[in-house]
């Protein structure tokens, strides 16, 4: 006996229905993945002379609707979680390393000490990434993007809705 | 019994979530960089965890804010105070960056995500500009954030990009969330670059084997 009200193909309907309402892009990007289905090995056994010899070949195929709610919850987990983790980490990283408090020293070979601050490796750092890039030739909007960290407790909620949503796209296989 | 009810509550409750859809359509532009960003972030971990403190540093000085190329650049570009980190060792001088252009043995320029080189030749390509030559490599990544299924193209352009680099590399490998089982078993070959799949916080021991990676062969290098 099922143990849901709906099926895999009506969850899946609604989960795209509800991302497309939001983000075209979105919905549109974990539909391409699911259209992209998925690489399986494919066992034959063949009669030959009089036994049977097992010959396996490769072969893209389509996934099921719950395999597909599993791939689409990959694609959100991997921006909803993966993403604020690694801006988290790196974070956490770059706030542990010195900073050299000196201009780029490097003149005639020669190489000083660079002026290093020890009691910045524990303090935060600003991170930010390049949208103008310096071959642009007409230049719009911000120069550089920051990166922030999130919360970890937010990133923790958002965990709990993906495992939350894997649990209720659990159809017992198939 | 999960009702439909409880079903679009969940879904509800995820996209709308302030690392939801809003998130998605805020990172979506550096998604690429961000992950280069964390790649980066576990380079000088493994620094930090042979017992030397990493140092940020800046083209133009002080890197505040430590900037990232939004593209392929050159080592000594000054059109923003591009970051890099030093770092070094038993007295050899490294270090690290993202997003530049090293020379081929062909003569043929190729970018590296994120890479850790010798210090010296850095010095020298930022005081007479030039792109750095393929023996000052000592590590290279290619950093790959993919919602989706990695391509295998990506796998053949990154094992010509090092067959490119020279017999001077130690350590190279295709870092990328995502994973790949045919791209496994093509980069399974001895001299071909390491398959860091699945590289996220969310496989704390995959990124413990790519930390310990660079710690050995920084070692065996510095003969520490």
């Amino acid at each position: 006996m099922s143990t849901h009200e709906y099926t895999a193909s009506q969850a899946l309907d609604l989960l795209l229905r509800k991302l497309r309402e939001r983000d075209n892009d979105l919905a549109r990007h974990v539909q391409a993945v699911i259209d992209g289905g998925k690489d399986e090995e494919i066992l034959e056994r063949k009669r030959s002379g009089g036994r049977r010899k097992p010959r396996a070949y490769r072969k893209t195929t389509r996934l099921t609707e719950t395999e597909a709610l599993g791939v689409a919850l990959d694609v959100l987990q991997a921006y909803f979680v993966e993403q604020p983790l690694f801006v988290g980490s790196a974070e956490e990283n770059f706030r542990k390393a010195g900073l050299n408090l000196g201009a780029s020293r490097r003149r005639g070979g020669s190489r000083e000490s660079p002026p290093v601050s020890d009691e910045e490796a524990g303090t935060q750092k600003s991170l930010e990434i390049e949208l103008q890039v310096e071959t642009q030739l007409r230049k719009a909007g911000d120069e550089t993007f920051r990166i922030q960290p999130v919360a970890k407790d937010s990133i923790h909620e958002q965990r709990l809705n993906i495992e939350r949503l894997r649990k209720l796209f659990d159809f017992g296989g198939g | 019994m999960a009702t439909f009810a409880d079903l679009q509550n969940a879904i509800d409750v995820l996209l709308d979530h302030p690392l939801g859809v809003g998130h998605y359509e805020l990172v979506r532009p550096v998604e690429e960089k961000a992950y280069e960003a964390y790649v980066f972030g576990l380079c000088l971990r493994s620094v930090r965890e042979l017992g030397v403190t990493p140092v940020l540093c800046g083209i133009s000085g002080t890197p505040m804010p430590f900037v990232f190329r939004g593209a392929p650049g050159q080592i000594h570009s000054r059109a923003r105070n591009f970051g890099y980190a030093e770092f070094s060792l038993n007295g050899h001088g490294f270090e690290i960056h993202a997003g530049v252009e090293f020379k081929g043995t062909s003569g043929m320029t190729h970018e590296l995500d994120v890479c850790i080189m010798r210090r010296e030749d850095a010095d020298r390509c930022r005081l007479e500009p030039d792109d750095p030559p393929p023996a000052s490599l000592i590590a290279g990544w290619e950093c790959k954030f993919y919602a989706g299924n990695l391509q295998k193209s990506l796998g053949r352009a990154f094992v010509g990009l090092i067959d490119d680099m020279g017999t001077n590399v130690r350590l190279t490998g295709l870092c990328s969330n995502s994973d790949h089982p045919q791209l496994r078993g093509y980069l399974q070959p001895q001299r071909r670059p390491y398959a860091h799949f699945r590289l996220t916080p969310l496989k704390q021991s995959n990124e413990d084997i790519f930390v310990n990676q660079i710690k050995a062969e920084l070692r065996k290098m510095a003969a520490v």
